[in-house]
């Protein structure tokens, strides 16, 4: 209550300062936007759809930025009362969650309140959001950047992150300088290879009140970057390091922690194709040692295999195991211009990726606290995700278009999933996906998909009609079948029928839908996800 | 030059900042206040609910953690662990024995917010600084060294019979007062099976014959007990007999211990709590 | 709570409206071009010409569909009216390293440039992608348009037209 008082007293004394200046050319704006998903739930016990006592739950959020010159402030109001099955239960509530007034003169901006900032490729420090999945670590508290000299940019942060409704106990700190040396020396400037290099340290505190371990009240992280730009080709590679941080994630170890992450890409016009490896030890990162699933993260460790749309490609999603694994991911995309004898009359394009990622290798050690060692590119057997992908988009026709695509992908259920007795999921995944243009406003979309593998809940069907009157109306309808299931009670479908309405920025959607369960197995923790039945609305908007 | 200066005095901050770590040497572990307490002074006990199942894989960890803080606090920690939600379900095949109860079912209900993660514990039935009950695991030992030093404001002694014809518990509850208490107080009466041996699964491996410690199997007196009074004053002692449903026929009476829990109706923290084993 | 949420707001209205005539509409964000130099929003611009600034994603399908259905004609687009696409690619540190290689893998000719922790999408408060802004020469948002169903394209160019006519 009183942070807010004064916060505001803030903003409205720079406004008295500011318009007692001299005239200067002035952009002065609010604007903003909002979302807000709802559902009525329906116990259905054939799918084991819970009785919500509620029945009828919804996030929401607003969000508000103000803009005047050199200054911009801003707030946003969420509420989940109670949150959407799916989303940590410890949203429950409402409330104003973000908060933040910047003001940057000449080589210097400074904000205070909440702020989202990554330091290189995240390696270190990431602070970030992604409403969809219920992520949220905003920083609370003052972030610095400063530009002493043209192409050296410094940042430095101190706060404490946002978990849920509160802020966790442990403080952040950090620093990071980027050095883009073509903009720094002269001589470099019109150079046909550009050249940069990053490092950057952070450190959190947390107290000990352990009455039965030692643990390390500061933990700092140091992380190292450079990246190469030579016309075509392309590379960027970080190096990070971390203490002894023993937490719930890694079982209260005191190993240290490294990450190394390395990519090439080459891209002319019409082809272009990436590779990129990644070797992860024991990088887990938090605010607070003993926070679980997607409380609290400092870091973030991106997953390098492919990020698929099409739903039965998404039934098996791989995402880092923090603790240790190593990997390589590629993928290549090539245009094959029309008329040509392989583009056909309008051009066909084509796309193939594959990736690998296996465990570490842990070697024992005599003191059991430090956990095991690993030498730097010892690469275990365990196998954690594979995948091949091939992609074709093709226009067949003046109206009819298509995507095919073919995904093979080897899924380690035990580790992504804790889960025992499947052991390593082969799942062979086809995909067609058809557009035809009926009119200048009129579409029609078919999808049919189609998933083949000899364990878990063994096959899928999938099909989905979708159709659209631009630029306003859409109307969709999908089911997923599990025909293939062992155990004949869950031979289910899982439909769900929408329609949309979209008016330049507004979109307000209303459906039935019936969701499988799932289990969300984040930081040596599983949470289970129940299956839902019901009416769903959702209206997103932005002013 | 002045850049230069500027240049210096902003990346000072960085130098300070890379000194700001602690690196750890062995020894990593400190033995805690153990719980050696002054005989002639009533201590203050704490109560860890633990929450569980059997085909949780994070959870052994948690029961090994509980095992360590039982070890440095003694009798003045009682853990019950109580199987309930959806790692408790039973399996065809492996994971089929039933450790679920009436009143574990109920206390999963009130305490653990939908969807609740495993493993989790609720210590003294008290609320968190954000107003919820489960605390991971790893936070036990610290939420634990605060409470325990807690200056205790009721004694409680157990007597208990069991009777093997009928398979019925008996247990008389004498609560003494060492403060005045202005409040609604209740007594629940719980009773745990230790040494089960049934399997568990432990991250990716089956453990077929894991020993399953202090396990909630019933109440003597209904999952919240009963109310026994709103106002005591110091000094002032309370007897209360209870004597429960007959146990189970796999249960032995041997390896039960009868757990005295006396909370705030309202608040549902707990003021004292006890255990003493069934047959001694 | 409420009372201080109204009384921000309130205070926001009445001072915006003291403040001066509006010009760009485009706030001024950090982020990166292809070939990882930093670059500053404030500086996008198309000589006073139509422009369009595209949020997108090379993991969302209807951000590629729209991007590849543009694509067809945008030779003629920028030859009839000279107005440039600007492709904000919202990829974080995941699949930020495919934008490149997949922007010239779909034969595309717009300028692209990297919003990997969505620093500029907070700013232009996009919910969701793929999300179309149509700016005048000033820099002013004239037509915006969240979600694509084919089609979308022309009624965007209807748009443009329109803006260009009126120069």
């Amino acid at each position: 209550m009183k942070q807010h008082l004064t916060f505001i007293t803030f903003i409205v004394l720079v406004f008295c300062v500011k318009f007692s200046q001299a005239q200067i050319p002035v952009i002065s704006n609010i604007s903003g936007n909002f979302e807000v998903d709802g559902q009525i739930y329906k116990a259905d016990s054939s799918i084991e759809a819970p009785e919500v006592p509620e029945k009828f739950l919804n996030n929401a959020f607003l969000n508000l930025n103000y803009v005047n010159g050199n200054f911009k402030a801003g707030l946003r109001y969420e509420e989940y009362l109670g949150p959407l099955l799916g989303f940590d239960e410890r949203y429950r509530g409402s409330g104003i969650t973000y908060r933040y007034a910047q003001y940057s003169v000449d080589q210097i901006d400074v904000t205070v309140g909440n702020f989202y900032e990554q330091f290189g490729n995240g390696l270190i420090f990431r602070s970030y959001e992604e409403r969809a999945i219920g992520i949220d670590n905003s920083v609370d508290g003052i972030r610095v950047g400063f530009k002493p000299l043209n192409g050296i940019y410094l940042k430095g942060i101190v706060g404490r992150q946002r978990d849920f409704f509160s802020l966790g106990e442990g403080i952040v700190r950090g620093v990071d300088a980027d050095v883009q040396l073509n903009d720094l020396i002269t001589k470099m400037k019109d150079a046909k290879v550009r050249l940069g290099i990053g490092g950057s340290f952070v450190s959190k505190y947390q107290k000990d009140n352990d009455p039965i371990r030692n643990l390390p009240q500061n933990v700092g992280a140091y992380a190292a970057r450079f990246n190469l730009n030579a016309g075509k080709f392309s590379m960027n590679t970080e190096y990070a390091y971390k203490i002894n941080d023993p937490s719930v994630v890694n079982s209260f170890i005191y190993k240290n922690g490294e990450a190394l992450y390395l990519n090439l890409s080459y891209s002319t016009k019409g082809f272009g194709t990436t590779i990129t490896g990644k070797r992860i030890d024991n990088m887990s990162f938090r605010s607070d040692r003993n926070a679980t699933l997607n409380s609290l993260m400092i870091n973030y460790l991106p997953a390098i295999s492919k990020q698929y749309s099409y739903r039965l490609s998404t039934l098996y999603p791989y995402s880092t195991q923090p603790n240790g694994e190593m990997g390589v991911a590629g993928e290549t995309f090539y245009n094959f211009a029309a008329k040509t004898p392989l583009g056909g009359k309008y051009g066909t394009k084509l796309s193939i990726g594959a990736s690998a990622v296996n465990n570490i290798q842990r070697d024992s050690v005599s003191n059991d606290t430090l956990g095991y060692k690993s030498g730097f590119f010892n690469i275990g057997d365990d196998i954690y995700y594979q995948d091949i992908n091939v992609e074709l988009t093709k226009k067949l026709s003046k109206k009819l278009k298509l995507v095919a695509s073919y995904i093979y992908q080897v899924y380690n259920k035990n580790v992504v999933e804790g889960e025992i007795g499947f052991d390593i999921v082969h799942a062979n995944i086809g995909i067609i996906d058809l557009t035809y243009k009926i009119n200048n406003k009129h579409s029609i979309r078919a999808e049919i998909q189609h998933l083949y593998t000899k364990q878990d809940r063994k096959n899928w069907a999938m099909g989905l009609i979708e159709y659209s009157i631009s630029p306003n109306w859409s109307f969709t309808l999908f089911d997923e079948y599990n025909y293939g299931n062992d155990n004949k009670d869950l031979r289910l479908h899982y439909y769900n029928a929408s329609m949309a309405y979209t008016k330049n920025a507004t979109r307000i959607s209303l459906g039935y839908v019936r969701q499988r369960a799932g289990l969300l197995c984040v930081g040596g923790v599983c949470r289970f996800v129940p299956a839902s039945n019901g009416w769903n609305i959702s209206i997103t908007s932005r002013f | 030059m002045m850049r230069i200066k500027n240049l210096l005095i902003y990346t000072l901050p960085f130098y300070m900042l890379l000194q700001s770590c602690d690196k750890i040497d062995s020894p990593f572990s400190t033995s805690a206040n153990s719980g050696s307490v002054d005989t002639s002074i009533v201590p203050q006990r704490v109560l860890l609910e633990e929450y569980t199942g059997h085909t949780c894989p994070n959870c052994p960890a948690a029961h090994d953690e509980a095992q360590t803080l039982l070890n440095t606090y003694g009798k003045q920690l009682i853990v019950v662990s109580v199987h309930a939600g959806y790692y408790a379900q039973t399996q065809s095949g492996t994971y089929s024995y039933d450790f679920r109860t009436q009143v574990g079912n109920d206390l999963f209900a009130a305490f653990l917010p939908t969807g609740q993660s495993f493993p989790t514990g609720v210590i003294q039935r008290k609320k968190n600084s954000q107003g919820n009950y489960p605390i991971p695991w790893s936070s036990w030992g610290t939420n634990i060294a605060t409470l325990i030093s807690a200056k205790p404001s009721a004694k409680i002694d157990m007597v208990n019979s069991y009777n093997a014809a009928t398979r019925t518990i008996t247990c008389t509850v004498t609560n003494n007062f060492l403060k005045d208490i202005s409040s609604s107080l209740s007594l629940s009466v719980l009773y745990t099976e230790d040494s089960i041996v049934k399997p568990q699964k432990n991250g990716t491996v089956s453990l077929p014959a894991y020993t399953h410690r202090h396990v909630l199997r019933g109440s003597l007196n209904g999952s919240w007990g009963e109310t026994i009074g709103s106002s005591f004053i110091s000094g002032q002692s309370l007897d209360k007999t209870y004597t429960g449903a007959p146990i189970s026929a796999d249960a032995v009476p041997e390896h039960i211990s009868v757990v005295a829990i006396l909370y705030n109706t309202t608040t549902n923290e707990v003021i004292q709590v006890a255990e003493k084993k069934l047959i001694e | 709570m409420k009372k201080i949420f109204l009384l921000v707001s309130c205070c926001m209205v009445v001072l915006s409206s003291l403040a001066q005539e509006k010009k760009s509409e485009i706030p001024s964000v950090n982020i990166k071009t292809l070939d990882g130099k930093v670059f500053n929003t404030s500086q996008l611009n198309n000589n006073g010409k139509p422009m369009i600034i595209d949020f997108w994603a090379t993991w969302c399908k209807p951000c590629v569909t729209e991007l590849n259905a543009i694509s067809e004609n945008y030779a003629d687009w920028k030859a009839e009216t000279g107005v440039k696409l600007v492709a904000i690619s919202i990829d974080d540190a995941r699949t930020m390293a495919t934008v490149s290689p997949f922007v010239s893998g779909k034969g595309w000719d717009y300028e692209v440039y990297i919003d990997n922790n969505s620093d500029f999408r907070r700013a232009m408060n996009v919910n969701n992608v793929p999300h179309t802004f149509l700016l005048d020469g000033n820099g002013k948002i004239v037509a915006q348009h969240n979600t694509f169903a084919p089609g979308d394209e022309d009624k965007l160019y209807e748009e443009i037209v329109k803006l260009s006519g009126t120069k």
